[in-house]
């Protein structure tokens, strides 16, 4: 009778111990869901990069000209980080992306190679007429590989004395913008 | 409430056994019936109020605002409830591997880190942002402290490469946050 008691009162003991969820090791998930959107979007690693008169090469003396009918050339290694499909265009801004020292100029021309659809395969003169490399027309494009955010755009830069009289001594300047859109 | 109920349908079924019947023992079995259906009903009532466990089953981190350039740190919150009558330990963990971080339809993936804060969690609160591989590899340990219902904040940030630009799309992960008592 007592063992039977003593039983009872043991399996009570249990079943409000399992109930109340006493026994240790009982666990509960909670399922946390977690979202974020990237939107498509294009970014220059260097949004304002530089050629120096040191980066030309190609004359007599190697990077100045010191001759008529000289030519320096030079390719800037620019990245373009992109998610989309891009079109990339060009436009002269300081002294219209023609290399200038004062009322002197040296031809300037201009190519695009890398990671474009249809890399230039010979140089363009800065202006804006057909064919010219500010031309309206004249756009390069980058087409998006999933995964693939990051693409190599070359800008090859070629300055050309006159030919037939001696440009002014000093440096000659200019800047251009490359425009991504997407 | 739980304890309350117990306690009245106890007082209820004295009466009954202490009356002196003849048919004493029928009515003790009777009163014994009585109160273990009290003690089930009070047992099941305390489970279904859920003693110890989340409020809620699921919770959700919206991060924004989308991303829109390369090396960019964006962040949310959720806070979730845990209803806990002593000291538990909170520990996350990963259906599959790799879920805990945001990764794209085209499997493109953020570097992505949690925070879980709350004071219920006392010096086991996170202070530094944690990678999500440090989060579930092995399942890092929180100690709740005390008794609930204890606020657990779980902080959520995704960050896109430096070197290059993210796929576009919608980034999702999941992480389970497991009670144990």
């Amino acid at each position: 009778m007592r063992a039977r008691k003593v039983l009872r009162v043991a399996c009570a003991g249990a079943l409000v111990a399992v109930l109340f969820g006493l026994a240790t090791g009982a666990t509960d998930d909670c399922v946390v869901s977690i979202t974020g959107t990237v939107e498509p979007f294009a970014e220059w690693s260097d949004a304002a990069p530089t050629i120096a008169a040191g980066d030309f090469t190609g004359s007599v003396d190697g990077t100045t000209i010191s001759q008529v009918g000289e030519v320096l050339e030079t390719t800037k290694a620019l990245t373009l980080y992109a998610n989309a499909n891009i079109t990339i265009t060009a436009a002269g801004t300081a002294n219209s992306g023609i290399a200038t020292n004062g009322i002197e100029t040296l031809t300037t021309k201009y190519k695009i190679t890398g990671n474009v659809t249809v890399p230039d395969a010979a140089w363009k003169t800065a202006g804006s007429g057909v064919g010219e490399f500010f031309n309206a027309a004249n756009s390069y494009s980058v087409t998006h590989v999933s995964g693939d955010g990051s693409y190599a755009i070359n800008l090859g830069v070629r300055l050309e004395s006159p030919a037939v009289r001696a440009a002014d001594a000093g440096d000659y300047t200019c800047s251009i913008t490359l425009t991504a859109t997407w | 409430m739980v304890i309350r109920l117990c306690a009245k349908t106890e007082r209820g079924s004295r009466p009954e056994a202490q009356d002196g019947d003849v048919h004493r023992p029928g009515m003790l079995r009777t009163a014994g019936s009585v109160l273990a259906a009290s003690l089930i009903v009070c047992a099941a009532s305390a489970v279904g109020l859920g003693v110890t466990g989340w409020a809620e089953p699921t919770g959700s981190v919206a991060i924004a605002p989308s991303f829109t350039s390369t090396n960019q740190a964006n962040s949310a919150s959720t806070a979730l409830t845990l209803n806990h009558d002593g000291p538990v330990t909170l520990q996350a963990s990963e259906a599959a591997a790799g879920d805990g971080v945001l990764t794209s339809p085209s499997s493109d993936a953020l570097a992505t880190a949690y925070k879980l804060t709350g004071a219920a969690l006392g010096t086991s609160a996170d202070t530094n942002w944690v990678s999500a591989s440090d989060l579930v590899h092995p399942s890092r340990s929180y100690s709740v402290e005390g008794v609930g219902p204890s606020e657990i904040t779980v902080w959520v940030r995704g960050v896109t490469p430096a070197d290059r630009v993210s796929d576009a799309g919608v980034y999702s992960a999941t992480v389970i946050l497991t009670v144990t008592w």
